[in-house]
């Protein structure tokens, strides 16, 4: 099987099987991503959403769920909700709060440990996942033990949206950001448990863009351009008012 | 070995076969021969697949994964900044662009190298069939017998199958 067909992306439904014998490449590993289960020589869906694959290669469904199932190197972000001399506990928006340990930060040690108030936000990543055990943190990265981004989040607004919308964000050349970061000067930070994370300098700059971010999830590129540059335009007028 | 036994025992007096040390020794041997009876039977009851003659219906291999990670198109960075808002950050996501610009050249390079597997696929093909015995037993007695009536086959085929082997099994 030499000639392999082009794919196109399609609407899937939980309990349709898929078939990538058109598609298979001999020589590789499929690698198939959430939302597809492999059994009985056979791939089925379990989420309603649309089927994509990458190079024959990868294949998973695209959803925009809410719900968000830790798993293994994912970054998050997550709220600190107590502490204990070991341990802060996060929620990091699943089913189970996570725990972070107070000696996984960069440059801490037994004697320095860092002092997260209650109600902080972190930016951490996801070190042990299994569906049985509480979730676990760490704010290091794992292959170089240094903070690259991760640890406290300080000033800023929080908000919530689908992890699609997440999953999209997290895209260097995401339309939305790459369009508000031509106007005003901020900083994110993007959790995919459906989580993002503002800082700018003037609250009102931050109320726009979070307000942009979120109605940005069903707009096409040259929507959200459109868009953008009207609000840039309104907070224009509000400022000469 | 028995018969020879037999001949010693016959010569030895009753007297002297009394003796502890004559019946530890005969104890000792009647053991033995029971515990290689027994070793026989297990090893003859012992079965062995067949790999060569079982064709795997589906030959692709699955691996699923419950992360969308590495499913992500064009690149994942969660932090970035915008218009020097934040220095440090806006450097750490230039870096990390730059990595996963690598990574994937690198990965797109490796789909389009030729792996180990395709190579024996294709020395398969040129070579010929493979030979699928389905009644060969990997048995010490059977595969002398299996020696003589296969051997004009074996050597056809003796360089093929031993790659094969090696790939087949599990890695």
């Amino acid at each position: 099987m030499s000639e392999t067909e082009e794919f196109k992306p399609y609407t899937i439904l939980p309990g349709e099987t898929v078939s990538l014998d058109k598609y298979k490449n001999e020589k590789d590993v499929i690698k198939i991503g959430p939302g597809l289960l492999h059994e009985k020589h056979q791939i089925s869906a379990m989420k309603a959403g649309t089927l994509k694959n990458y190079n024959n290669q990868k294949w998973w469904i695209d959803s925009s769920q809410r719900r968000y199932v830790p798993s293994l190197n994912e970054h998050v972000i997550g709220k600190i909700i107590a502490k204990t001399q070991d341990y802060f506990r996060v929620d990091i928006g699943s089913a189970h709060s996570a725990l972070l340990s107070t000696l996984a930060f960069e440059g801490a040690t037994k004697r320095n440990k860092p002092n997260l108030e209650i109600g902080a936000l972190v930016y951490a990543r996801v070190s042990l996942a299994n569906k049985d055990m509480e979730p676990e943190l760490e704010c290091i990265s794992a292959t170089t033990g240094k903070a690259n981004g991760f640890g406290e989040l300080k000033n800023g607004f929080l908000i919530k949206c689908s992890l699609g919308l997440c999953r999209s964000l997290l895209n260097p050349n995401t339309p939305i950001l790459t369009a508000l970061g031509e106007h005003f000067a901020f900083e994110t930070a993007i959790g995919m448990n459906g989580r993002v994370w503002l800082n700018t300098a003037d609250i009102s700059n931050t109320i726009l863009l979070s307000n942009a971010i979120k109605n940005s999830e069903f707009l096409s590129a040259k929507e959200i351009k459109q868009m953008v540059k009207e609000l840039v335009k309104q907070s224009e007028d509000d400022m000469e008012l | 070995m028995s018969s020879h036994r037999q001949l010693h025992v016959k010569e030895l007096s009753g007297n002297i076969l009394k003796m502890k040390f004559m019946q530890r020794n005969r104890e000792q041997q009647q053991k033995e021969e029971e515990e290689k009876e027994q070793q026989r039977a297990l090893s003859e009851a012992h079965w062995v697949v067949d790999f060569d003659s079982i064709t795997p219906e589906n030959e692709t291999k699955i691996e699923s994964e419950s992360s969308f990670m590495n499913f992500l198109e064009g690149g994942n960075i969660g932090r970035r900044s915008y218009q020097k808002f934040n220095n440090t950050i806006e450097k750490l996501a230039e870096e990390q662009m730059k990595e996963q610009k690598i990574k994937k050249i690198e990965e797109n390079e490796q789909k389009n190298s030729v792996s180990d597997k395709e190579m024996v696929d294709r020395y398969k093909k040129d070579i010929g069939v493979l030979p699928t015995n389905k009644t060969e037993k990997r048995s010490l007695t059977n595969d002398k017998d299996n020696d003589s009536s296969n051997k004009k086959q074996k050597l056809n085929s003796k360089k093929s199958k031993d790659i094969s082997k090696e790939f087949i099994k599990p890695e």
